[in-house]
């Protein structure tokens, strides 16, 4: 693994919060350890899909702020649990979106992206989540599928 | 939770890369070249002086045989002979090739191992035991539409540990 015009590398990992994607970023950063890698952890949040009466309900409706305050815990306490004593420096990223698409826009121009095999969603039997499996079609570097 | 989990935390010991050659294709050099540089771990950073533990990588060189048609299961032709030999030739090849392009003093311990059969059972086996798998993510056989080979589709869905999809040069 190379960084790009000899920078350090870049490790992506998918967090949402499941034990799969914890798993994800604990192999990232002890992956981080090995290469002096620098790791972006990227959380998805989008606003729910409500239905009201009188059609889709206007985003006004929505407190904004918890659901990326719940995006940003989330993310932040995965950091905790996986950085541990090591030294990598691990940096957050909170963004609005489908979350294949921002891991994938985060993704361009890094070495490597970690995610775990499933998520939140899917049926028990399901190996792979939708995410995992849109990332691995699209991203321009190599993916890691962690068990988790 | 399982014995995976723990090995997270530990070294990566056992790493498998996959070389799938076959009458048909094979996975191009560039995959064993980056889980070749994996094992290497070049960019240790400097203020970090902690011994380096190599990890062991073995190239996995499968010729996909045919399946029985009674039963399925691989059935190893006469022919089979001559073309794991080749498959094990290529693999040894794009081993030699990926350490002489990455350089390095320190050459890894690479192991290449050929085996009859089919290249997802033989990978998804040989994930039981290793810490980290590395495939290709097409193969040739693909046609350009298509992002993911069959083969490491099935390996995405059922490898044992945790796997790199290494997508081709562009």
């Amino acid at each position: 693994m190379s960084g790009h015009n000899g920078t350090a590398p870049r490790i992506v990992a998918g967090v949402d919060g499941s034990p799969s994607s914890l798993a994800a970023l604990r192999w990232a950063v002890r992956q981080a350890e090995f290469t002096g890698a620098t790791v972006d952890a990227v959380i998805a949040w989008h606003y729910p899909v409500l239905a009201v009466p009188m059609g889709p309900a206007p985003a006004a409706m929505l407190k904004t702020a918890d659901f990326e305050k719940g995006a940003d815990e989330t993310v932040s306490d995965a950091i905790s649990a996986a950085v541990g004593t090591s030294r990598v420096r691990v940096s957050a990223q909170v963004k609005e979106g489908n979350a294949a698409q921002v891991l994938l826009d985060a993704a361009a121009g890094a070495d490597l992206l970690v995610v775990g095999s499933r998520g939140h969603g899917g049926f028990a039997e399901a190996l792979l989540g939708s995410v995992s499996q849109h990332c691995v079609h699209h991203a321009p570097c190599a993916v890691v599928i962690v068990r988790g | 939770m399982t014995r995976r989990d723990d090995h997270l935390d530990a070294t990566l010991r056992q790493l498998g890369a996959a070389y799938y050659a076959s009458l048909h294709g094979r996975a191009s050099a560039a995959d064993v070249s980056r889980a070749v540089d994996s094992v290497q771990q070049k960019h240790q950073p400097q203020e970090e002086k902690k011994p380096l533990q190599h990890g062991t990588l073995t190239v996995l060189a499968v010729n996909e045989v045919a399946a029985s048609p009674w039963t399925g299961n691989p059935a190893v032709m006469p022919q089979d002979t001559v073309m794991l030999q080749q498959a094990r030739t290529a693999a040894e090849d794009a081993v030699t090739k990926a350490a002489h392009e990455l350089g390095g003093a320190e050459q890894p311990s690479v192991t290449v191992t050929a085996r009859n059969g089919f290249a997802t059972e033989e990978l998804i086996n040989a994930s039981r035991d290793g810490d980290l798998l590395v495939v290709g993510s097409r193969g040739q056989l693909t046609f350009p539409a298509l992002r993911l080979g069959a083969t490491s589709t099935k390996i995405a869905h059922d490898a044992k540990c945790p796997l790199v999809l290494v997508p081709p040069a562009s």
